[in-house]
């Protein structure tokens, strides 16, 4: 077997690659600054940031955050009973959080849930709206109905939205409509909505995912 | 320093590869048109097409996809009232999707939520069930009460989990027990307020490595 001993193997001109025209073999850790394949690279196991992939597939979750919609009182005020789109400045806004989507351009999803209520007889029809700082229009709309004969003074809502990513920070808000509290425990047959189980325990999370396009 | 300057290299036949026993440091690109390594590759950042990409780790989200159910009014049907899975034929379909998992080596996970309501007084109880197109039984089904209130409805919420099938297009659907609408608002019988794309809801299917 022929053997070459050398610290440097460089290309012909001195400042050339070396061509291995008939592949490389190496045992060993194989290092260097930068690879560039043409085609394919084969391996048992990939490590490594891999933030630079590109066509991975769409729908992979590339970052998800949780901020908590806290038990409160509000004051009540209600969207327009028609079936106009719930605007900015309707119903009373009962969380925000500036959110600038880190992997822009990709999809935002949020999924968000609580319970809008009454501490007092003020309303029969709850409804929780999402919006976003730059648009008047609400994104989207849950609603829900208490029994004013049943004695129910409550609904748990639950909002489910898909919207593209932006560039910079933009402010997310929801904004309740017909209750006075958010996020208290049911207070029993024939009553109002009470701070029950917790402050913390009772509140609800704000969910924002960002999915690969 | 000793330095050997040449333009190829090969083995020792002319025709095999030569062999770099202790590993191979290079400074600047290395090209290649193929690298096929037995063990790992580690680097700072990896750039590239990720499609072929397989065996990556249990419980990881590998792709989430979202349809929305749109606001709607349905006709009038029941599941039976017994403890029989409701069947592909009973109930009202309200929505239905094809899809394609990427892979078979996966979980399907289904959530959804819907407004599920009456617009007049045809129920007391309402309920919604997902299918899938091969199956006549219900994949899953949930249920509200609602009557002795003026209540008329419920937003109902399905989670499921299924093994992937493979890469090949399955319809799921979703099929109404009792209400005669979607998605409409709840003001003491259901009615259409708000706007309707944005009282519209959602079904997501994610798929989660095995």
């Amino acid at each position: 077997m022929s053997e070459i001993k050398t610290t440097k193997l460089i290309g012909e001109t001195g400042v050339d690659a070396v061509n291995f025209t008939s592949g490389l073999n190496v045992t060993g850790v194989s290092t260097a600054t930068n690879v560039s394949v043409a085609s394919s690279v084969t391996a048992g196991t990939l490590f490594g940031n891999g933030a630079g992939l590109t066509n991975a597939g769409g729908g992979i979750l590339l970052k998800k955050s949780a901020y908590t919609v806290t038990r409160q009182t509000i004051t009540h005020a209600t969207f327009p009973a028609d079936d106009t789109i719930p605007q900015i400045n309707e119903g009373t806004e009962i969380f925000s959080q500036a959110y600038t989507p880190s992997n822009h351009p990709c999809d935002i999803v949020i999924t968000t849930s609580c319970r809008v209520g009454e501490t007092s007889n003020v309303g029969d029809i709850m409804a929780l709206a999402l919006y976003v700082n730059d648009s008047t229009d609400a994104l989207r709309v849950v609603s829900g109905l208490n029994g004013p004969r049943s004695n129910i003074h409550n609904y748990n809502m639950i909002l489910v939205h898909k919207m593209s990513s932006w560039s910079g920070a933009k402010t997310l808000s929801l904004r309740a409509s017909g209750g006075n509290c958010i996020n208290y425990g049911a207070g029993g047959y024939d009553t109002f909505d009470k701070q029950y189980f917790g402050d913390a325990t009772h509140s609800t999370l704000f969910i924002i995912e960002e999915i690969s396009t | 320093m000793s330095e050997v300057r040449v333009d190829n290299i090969t083995g020792e036949t002319g025709t095999d590869a030569v062999k770099f026993t202790k590993g191979i440091s290079v400074t600047g690109v290395a090209t290649v048109g193929n690298v096929s390594v037995a063990s790992s590759v580690t680097a700072a950042t990896l750039f590239g097409n990720g499609a072929g990409i397989t065996g990556i780790t249990a419980g990881k989200l590998l792709r989430k996809t979202l349809y929305e159910i749109p606001r709607q009014s349905t006709s009038f049907a029941s599941f039976p009232n017994d403890d029989t899975a409701p069947q592909i034929t009973e109930g009202v379909e309200y929505f239905s999707q094809s899809y394609t998992p990427s892979t078979a080596n996966c979980d399907l996970f289904i959530f959804c939520t819907a407004g599920v309501r009456e617009t007049q007084n045809i129920a007391d109880d309402v309920g919604m069930a997902l299918f899938i197109n091969d199956q006549t039984d219900a994949l899953r089904v949930v249920t509200e009460y609602c009557s002795s209130s003026v209540v008329h409805g419920a937003i109902l919420t399905i989670a499921h989990k299924m093994p992937s099938w493979g890469v090949s297009a399955k319809t799921f659907s979703l099929r109404l027990h009792k209400a005669d609408s979607i998605n409409y608002a709840a003001f003491g019988y259901a009615q259409q307020k708000y706007g309707a794309s944005t009282h519209a809801s959602y079904f997501s299917i994610e798929e989660i490595s095995t």
